[in-house]
């Protein structure tokens, strides 16, 4: 008998280890409980992400297309996010300044002095911050702008 | 004269009527796979790990996510070669993740090995398998194993240990019969080295 057959036949009786019946009998319970516990617990990303990997699994030799596919949804989807931000970063402030840390978009127009019968008496007497007299004499403390 | 030339006949996939209703949302179907097949995996990714604990861990998550590929599964190999892949793969991909030795966590011997031919000639004749008792033989032969790569080992377990032919083997590693001869050569040369007090006469 060839020693190599010698050998074979040596590992065979591991064949011989194996759990109790009951082992194989309570399995399928098992594993019925460990798919509920999943589902409850699993995070929709992190299902997400495995189902992802499932899905490009059997691409095979087009593995790397279907990477470079989703790269370039990504890269579309980063540039229209920063388009949308930029938009937003470029309105003018509230005093009517512009941010100059942003890229030039558009100039804010300035604001336009609002006519006499809105301010009948002449501010430029009066500061921002300080008292002004009404019709009657009396004191009115202006609004800071 | 043409000559026909025989065809061969592709032999029908025991589980396809089973595989066909789980993926129709048939659990009760799924679970009678699960059922049929538990055994044979338990004991390829055992004598792969040497671990029970682990093993059993493997083959919930094995089952998991064979439930989940399912309805990929276009049946150009049989049912049981692509589950037994894919519990090749997670296996070795375990083990590869496992960077230090796990201790050995093995199950016990069942009474069958009493009247193992194998084992009874073998004891008849090799006085260091006869002095051994059945426990020391199950860590010496634990030991070896775990000394092979988890690739030799694997080969080793579906050959020796399971009774798989060469081609089939090939198939569920998605390497050629050539390969897997050369591998279950050199294992072998390893495990004579490793076990050489087990044939001396």
């Amino acid at each position: 008998m060839s020693e190599e057959n010698e050998i074979s036949r040596l590992i065979r009786l591991k064949r011989h280890e194996r759990p109790s019946e009951d082992y194989f009998e309570g399995f399928v319970k098992e594993f019925h409980s460990r798919q509920r516990s999943e589902l409850l617990r699993g995070s929709t990303r992190g299902i997400f992400f495995e189902r992802l990997a499932t899905y490009t699994a059997d691409f095979g030799g087009s593995r790397m297309l279907a990477g470079a596919g989703l790269a370039c949804v990504a890269g579309i989807a980063v540039l229209v996010i920063r388009a949308g931000s930029t938009e937003v970063a470029n309105a003018p402030t509230a005093d009517g300044s512009m941010d100059r840390s942003m890229p030039f978009r558009v100039q804010p127009e300035k604001p336009l002095p609002l006519p006499e019968e809105i301010m009948p008496y002449p501010t430029d007497i009066y500061p921002a911050g300080v008292q002004k007299v009404n019709k009657e004499g009396d004191l009115l403390l202006l609004r800071e702008f | 004269m043409i000559k026909s030339m025989p065809i061969r006949k592709r032999k029908p996939d025991a589980d396809a009527d089973l595989v066909a209703r789980a993926k129709d949302g048939d659990t009760a179907a799924f679970d009678e796979l699960v059922v049929k097949h538990t055994q044979k995996l338990y004991g390829l990714v055992y004598n792969m790990t040497s671990n029970h604990e682990d093993t059993h861990d493997l083959l919930q998550d094995i089952f998991a996510k064979a439930y989940r590929s399912l309805k990929r599964f276009r049946g150009k190999s049989s049912f049981y070669t692509w589950i037994y892949s894919i519990s090749v793969n997670m296996t070795l991909n375990f083990l590869k993740k496992r960077k230090r030795r796990q201790a050995m966590s093995l199950d016990d011997v069942d009474s069958g090995i009493h009247n193992d031919k194998d084992f009874i000639e073998m004891t008849s004749k090799v006085d260091t398998i006869r002095e051994v008792s059945i426990g020391e033989l199950q860590k010496r032969l634990n030991e070896a194993m775990m000394k092979l790569s988890d690739d030799h080992r694997a080969v080793v377990t579906m050959y020796d240990i399971q009774g798989m032919p060469h081609k089939e083997i090939s198939k569920i590693l998605g390497v050629s019969e050539g390969t897997v001869r050369s591998r279950l050569f050199y294992a072998h040369r390893q495990l004579q080295n490793f076990l050489g007090d087990f044939r001396k006469p």
